[in-house]
């Protein structure tokens, strides 16, 4: 039998259920390391900068954290999936840093209708109220921050020069062979490094994806 | 991208441009990224002792006893060795100035000042002191010997 790949492997959904400390921490440590880009991404794409984009992703693994309490300011199985819920937090917090910044901070203007949905802006309790669809929310700015989080991977997993030679495959802004050259590669390693690492980051994608996907069947107590 | 992917299903694949695009504009990981991990670690064993916490704004912390305290925010607080009220009065720990910090509610923000203190105070990680900043859900405020965690609970989902 093949090896799992472990970008793949399921949440157990006993980590969720569970109140023993460690599985908790396994459980939370877990979302970081697969959405924390992505969260990062997703904010700097609605135009925040660096520093926001990770208070961003602070303020969202926080309000996790307090789920395993009880307390008041947590999720609510009943009133939807535990995906969905994260959702409603990432889309609040970043409304929340946005509105704290004001328009002079942020790093490029907003879209029309990210203007309309601000307008329209529920306070957080009317969401935490009525959680977000996911299919209608903002699915074009999540994928993309999905891709950014794959690609953030490749080039984590990648040799530096081998990234480079991949970002300017991109940039068609050398031959392949003058690339080989350069590097002193040979023309076959400089075609197969576009492919693969394209390959690469649909597989990431596609992986982080994935463990998005089971945060919609898991159910904290 | 393709608008009506619904999730769970694969998205199209992304075009060269807009892999080139990515691949210029990410930042990296955050250069701290196991800082930040530690950090939501001590968050996530602190609030497992601190029992389930009032809906509001609010200061959490351990003292020497492992025991876990919370103090209520309010609209201003001021926190040192012998501040006057409203505050928070830890006289025992030397490093505290008299009046180290304070918090002030101002709009929907909290606003952490160093009162000048002699030591200073750094938020997230030590010895990065700050004058002045606003708090963000979940961070950490190193003044004196003790490590304050900013909540603020009210805000939900």
């Amino acid at each position: 039998m093949a090896e799992p790949d472990s970008a793949q492997e399921s949440f157990e959904p006993l980590t969720y259920v569970s109140g023993r400390t460690t599985l908790w921490n396994s459980s939370w440590r877990r979302i970081y390391e697969h959405f924390g880009y992505a969260i990062v991404a997703y904010a700097r794409g609605k135009g925040l900068n660096d520093q926001s984009a990770h208070d961003v992703l602070q303020e969202v693994m926080v309000t996790i954290l307090r789920c395993k309490n009880g307390n008041a300011a947590s999720y609510d199985k009943k009133k939807g999936s535990f995906q969905g819920w994260i959702w409603g937090v990432i889309r609040n917090r970043v409304r929340s840093v946005r509105r704290q910044l004001g328009k002079e901070e942020l790093t490029n203007p907003l879209p029309s209708d990210d203007r309309e949905i601000e307008r329209q802006t529920k306070s957080i309790l009317e969401i935490a109220q009525s959680p977000p669809d996911f299919a209608e929310m903002d699915q074009e700015g999540w994928e993309r921050a999905i891709l950014e989080a794959a690609v953030q991977r490749v080039r984590a997993k990648a040799p530096h020069e081998k990234f480079t030679i991949f970002t300017a495959l991109l940039a068609e802004k050398a031959s392949p062979a003058e690339l080989a050259q350069q590097y002193g590669e040979t023309r076959n390693n400089i075609d197969a490094i576009k492919h693969r690492y394209k390959k690469m980051a649909i597989k990431e994608a596609k992986a982080i994806r994935a463990e998005w996907e089971q945060l919609r069947e898991i159910k904290l107590p | 991208m393709n608008n009506h992917t619904s999730p769970g299903q694969d998205a199209a694949e992304p075009s060269d441009a807009e892999l080139l695009n990515i691949c210029q504009t990410i930042s990296g990981l955050p250069a701290n990224g196991d800082e930040v991990v530690t950090r939501l670690q001590f968050i996530a064993d602190l609030l497992a002792d601190a029992g389930t916490l009032p809906s509001e704004k609010v200061l959490v912390w351990r003292e020497p006893d492992r025991s876990v305290k919370h103090v209520c925010l309010g609209e201003h607080i001021v926190v040192g060795r012998k501040p006057p009220e409203p505050s928070l009065s830890i006289p025992d720990d030397k490093l505290l100035s008299r009046c180290h910090f304070s918090i002030r509610v101002v709009k929907e923000s909290c606003l952490l000042e160093d009162l000048k203190s002699r030591n200073g105070t750094s938020i997230n990680e030590p010895n990065r002191n700050f004058q002045e900043r606003v708090l963000h859900d979940g961070d950490l405020i190193f003044a004196g010997n003790y490590i304050f965690a900013f909540f603020d609970q009210s805000k939900v989902g």
